[in-house]
């Protein structure tokens, strides 16, 4: 049974909830309910839940003003909010799920069907690192896994549908279940740049930049990346930066 | 009155003649070597402003003091010689022997018709053969003209002899001897002179005196060699004495006689004789009195009273004050005239302080003698000439020098004499008759023959000139005509308003290389004659244009034209941004319009219609499926509404989100197929938001829910070149001729219509609509094909 504790302010939000998890969900209880941050807190520092269902907008404060008074994040959680503007934050926090409101029943499901995938594989612990990750790090979720990587140790990320090969270091490939505009957007203020609908390139490894046949890059583990006409001007602006 | 003369000499007295003429000491000859095209010279002319004209067998000449300037035919032969040469209103004429006339104008001679011919005698000529000394002078030499000029010069022509030029020293009379003359002295109102020879001593006078060195003085006292007499014929005393070299009497007529180391005291009418002895004497120079009639000694170390046994300061600002004192002299009114070597003049002034002549000139020349005029004027003789100081402000009146008559410039010794200057030299004697001098009459005048700006000549230019600006510099040519000077005018000038002292030079141009930016300046130019005297002021007036970029219409102009691009400028900045404003608002317009016709009321209504449906039917999940989706489709909606473009791949999912939310309410009916070709960046591309959605509604609307079975939409995205995006939208529906209702059909496209229209006014398709039809013909769907300008 997965124990999970709601912080809501919205009581409407909070029944469509309990109605969903009720309905649609299995092996799952609510173990407590706050209605702001303050109330939030107190609940997460005295429970003993998995998984946190967390409100970002909460009146007093943020969901994450909660997250950020908990030492020991090593539980799930599912962001919910109305404003879709803090995806990208909610992801540094290894949030499994980021649910925009109304909820679509059937992404909830997804998103604790995720969670009770992830809770197989991930311990408590390998959590509490992933939620202490700063701007260097990254939490790729593959299909039944969980990767901590080092920005650094990651050559490029290359498009595959609605998937992404992570190509790091030691030639090893990841596929993450999110797309590569996620991780363009999760890593646009690092040295990441999209030189292409298929790519999105870790600038330090470019080794040379070939204007042949329109473009490519050259990685220092010798991969050679097509760079799109429309990112050239990107790239040689970043690259000279 | 101080005579002094160096023991040694001779002293000759001497009764000039009166009324002297030229004589040829200063004459000077012009031929080939001078400039002059050939020695043949047949005819003068002095035209108006000075010039001299020669008429030769080549041509003619113009002589301006300094050079000549050969005027020759151009046409060959002429070889004959110029006769005559005349002045008619300014033009120099000229005939020949072959009796053709000519014209100088513009410096080319001109044959000219008119043979008028000036046949009245040449005033200007004088007989050589009347002249003693000229006609001596002249006896071997072949003369073929003469001519007096406006200053009394005498121009003889000649045969193979060139020019003569005998210059007017009418005021100056010269005694050209072989004997150098030191001294200078006074006896029966008579000069007499001293010189030196080297075997014996000699006296010419009528006295008698023969082998005697002998000083006068004023006619009352001689000094002969051992023996003082007076010229009465009495003897006052004898003496071994030698060396005697100074006679001066007091007030109460008592002499006294300066030996190097002593001096004699003698009273004419006691008869008594003193000799003053006293270690102080010493290298006595000269001698004279204060105005209490004290003794005061000269010697090289400056003035002694002896009366009151102190050594006088001329120069109390000077420590050493050892100047050696040439003569002291007493004026009119007592005041005393100190003159030293080589320091100048001193007098005593009011405050009975001694202050020295303020002039460059004789500061810095070496005093030989000094006298005074009856009226007081110092006389100086220098190894430069002689200097007359006016009384009263100490300026230098008059030079004169070897150039404007005196035998040469070294001056051994002056003596004032009834009205006469005499100046002894080692050539002879000079004598300055002062009285026959004219100061006003005889100024030297400077003209300006030409300037010039950078290159251009600009001959005899008015006194008032215009500078442009154009020019760079400005050269100013001058001339003074004075042939007594031989070539050595010296001329000052300034420019009013730019230099606050005259600049003195002997050049005859002066050039300035930086001009003026603007305004008005005269140039002033004199020159001095040969005395020394300044002549009138040669004004030329400069009026330097402003730039033309400078000029005040200029500065108008530009500041007019200035304003004018400016406000055009600026109206045409304010017209494209109201235009700009204009489309901008007319894009916004039409962006709330596109999120108006995507969220049209049919739609929203529709949805919401759907959602009860589910919930009627108490398919509750669906409902919240639909309500989610629905609430997803709004918000992204909003959002990219505000944003001028979005990323392909987001569009698509807005349209899926679309599309599901219509599949919903179709049930099965509907389906729908996106395809982006792999060439198509999705995530690169950025097309304007909300364009293609109103396009599938229209489809859904009106091409398929007439449709009872249902029907597909497929979407088809690819490239068209590099810059535009297609996007296709195809349906399988009842086509456009079976359309229903074309009110809403306009209503939507029409403004996405006005929005690509907006946006790419370069594609002229950006629209296309195709009517499908199967093999029969009959209508089978609607093809639209957008064309997008992507970035």
């Amino acid at each position: 049974m997965i124990k999970v504790i709601i912080i809501e302010d919205e009581k409407n939000a909070i029944k469509t909830l309990q109605s969903y998890i009720n309905k649609y969900t299995s092996e799952i209880s609510i173990l407590g309910i706050a209605n702001n941050m303050k109330e939030g807190i107190e609940l997460i520092k005295t429970s003993k839940f998995d998984l946190a269902i967390l409100d970002i907008n909460l009146g007093d404060g943020t969901g994450f003003n909660v997250l950020e008074a908990i030492e020991d994040k090593d539980f799930g959680i599912i962001f919910t909010t109305a404003y879709d503007e803090y995806a990208i934050k909610a992801f540094k926090y290894s949030a499994i799920d980021y649910l925009l409101k109304p909820i679509n029943p059937k992404e909830f499901v997804e998103a604790i069907e995720r969670y009770k995938t992830n809770i197989t594989n991930i311990s408590n612990k390998q959590l509490k690192i992933a939620r202490t990750i700063n701007n260097n790090k990254i939490v790729i979720n593959s299909t039944n896994e969980m990767h901590f990587l080092e920005l650094d140790e990651i050559l490029y990320l290359k498009s595959d549908k609605n998937y992404t090969d992570i190509y790091i270091k030691n030639q090893q490939r990841i596929t993450s279940t999110k797309t590569l505009k996620f991780y363009e957007q999760l890593l646009s203020e690092n040295r990441f740049l999209r030189i292409h609908q298929k790519y999105l390139v870790n600038l330090n490894y470019i080794r040379k930049y070939l204007k042949e046949d329109g473009g490519y890059v050259l990685l220092t583990d010798n991969s050679k990346l097509e760079v799109s006409r429309r990112k050239k001007e990107d790239l040689m602006d970043a690259l000279l930066k | 009155m101080n005579i002094k003369l160096i023991y040694s000499l001779f002293l000759t007295y001497f009764v000039f003649c009166s009324a002297i003429s030229q004589d040829l000491t200063h004459a000077k000859n012009f031929s080939i070597e001078n400039g002059i095209s050939s020695s043949n010279v047949y005819s003068i002319y002095q035209d108006h402003i000075g010039y001299m004209w020669f008429g030769t067998d080549v041509g003619v000449s113009r002589f301006n003091g300094y050079e000549f300037e050969n005027f020759a035919h151009k046409k060959p032969p002429f070889n004959s010689p110029v006769t005559k040469i005349w002045e008619e209103k300014h033009t120099i004429s000229f005939t020949n022997m072959n009796n053709n006339f000519y014209s100088i104008i513009n410096g080319e001679i001109i044959e000219t018709s008119s043979k008028k011919n000036d046949t009245t005698l040449n005033k200007n000529h004088f007989d050589v053969s009347k002249n003693e000394k000229l006609k001596k002078n002249f006896e071997n030499i072949e003369i073929t003209s003469t001519f007096l000029d406006n200053k009394k010069g005498m121009w003889v022509t000649t045969l193979d002899d060139g020019i003569y030029y005998i210059p007017d020293h009418k005021f100056i009379e010269t005694r050209p001897s072989n004997n150098k003359i030191y001294g200078l002295g006074v006896f029966n109102d008579n000069i007499t002179y001293g010189y030196k020879t080297s075997t014996s001593l000699k006296i010419i006078d009528k006295p008698k005196f023969s082998e005697a060195e002998i000083h006068f003085h004023k006619n009352k006292l001689y000094y002969k060699k051992e023996l003082i007499y007076t010229f009465n014929g009495n003897y006052i005393n004898s003496s071994k004495k030698s060396k005697s070299r100074f006679i001066k009497q007091n007030k109460e007529f008592i002499y006294f006689i300066g030996d190097t180391n002593e001096i004699y005291k003698i009273d004419p009418i006691k008869k008594s004789q003193l000799v003053i002895k006293d270690h102080s004497l010493l290298n006595i120079s000269s001698l004279g009195f204060n105005s209490n009639d004290e003794l005061l000694i000269g010697n090289n170390n400056g003035i002694y009273n002896y009366t009151q046994k102190k050594h006088i300061l001329l120069d109390p600002l000077n420590k050493n004050n050892n100047y050696k004192i040439i003569s002291i002299n007493s004026n009119l009114r007592n005041e005393l005239i100190v003159a030293t070597k080589s320091s100048g003049i001193f007098l005593k002034d009011k405050n009975n302080l001694f202050s020295k002549i303020n002039n460059e000139k004789i500061n810095s020349s070496y005093i030989n003698a000094l006298d005074l005029d009856k009226d007081d004027n110092i006389w100086i003789a220098t190894n430069n000439g002689v200097y007359k100081i006016n009384k009263n402000n100490s300026n230098i009146d008059l030079h004169f020098n070897n150039q404007n008559g005196l035998l040469s410039n070294q001056v051994n010794d002056i003596i004032f004499l009834n009205g006469k200057i005499y100046t002894a030299h080692n050539k002879g004697l000079s004598i300055i008759n002062i009285n026959d001098y004219n100061s006003n009459g005889d100024s030297t005048n400077v003209t300006i023959p030409y300037i010039r700006y950078d290159n251009e000549k600009i001959n005899n230019p008015s006194n008032e000139i215009t500078i442009d600006s154009k020019y760079s510099y400005l050269t100013i040519n001058y001339l003074a005509i004075n042939y007594k000077l031989k070539g050595e005018v010296n001329y000052k000038y300034k420019i009013n308003g730019i230099h606050n002292d005259w600049i003195f030079t002997k050049e005859r141009k002066v050039q300035f290389t930086t001009l003026p930016e603007k305004g008005t300046y005269i140039f002033e130019v004199k020159a001095q004659n040969e005395h020394s005297i300044w002549g009138k002021t040669t004004k030329l007036k400069m009026r330097f244009l402003t730039p033309f970029y400078k000029s005040w219409w200029f500065i108008a102009l530009i500041i007019f034209f200035s304003l004018i691009s400016l406000w055009l400028i600026t109206r045409a900045v304010y017209k494209r941004k109201l235009k700009m404003n204009r489309l901008l608002t007319e894009k916004l317009d039409f962006e709330a319009k596109a999120l108006q016709s995507q969220m049209n009321p049919h739609f929203i209504f529709n949805a919401l219609n759907s959602i009860q449906s589910f919930i009627t039917v108490g398919d509750i999940m669906n409902s919240e499926i639909y309500l989610a989706k629905f609430s997803s489709l709004l918000r992204k909606t909003l959002n990219y509404s505000n944003h001028n473009t979005i990323i392909l791949s987001k569009e698509v999912e807005n349209l899926k989100i679309y599309l599901e939310l219509e599949t919903l309410r179709f049930e099965d009916r509907l389906n729908y197929e996106i395809i982006i070709d792999e060439l198509v960046e999705s995530d690169l591309i950025k097309i304007p938001p909300m364009l293609i959605q109103p396009f599938i509604e229209n489809s859904i609307i009106h091409g398929l829910t007439p449709k009872p079975e249902g029907g597909k939409i497929k979407i088809h995205f690819y490239l068209k070149g590099e810059n535009y995006l297609v996007c296709e939208i195809i349906d399988d529906g009842v086509g456009r001729q079976n359309k229903i209702n074309s009110a809403h059909k306009s209503l939507g496209t029409s403004i996405v219509k006005k929005r690509l229209s907006l946006l790419s006014i370069e594609v002229p398709d950006y629209l296309k609509y195709t009517d499908l039809k199967d093999e029969l013909g009959e209508p089978k769907g609607t093809k639209v094909k957008l064309t997008i300008p992507i970035k």
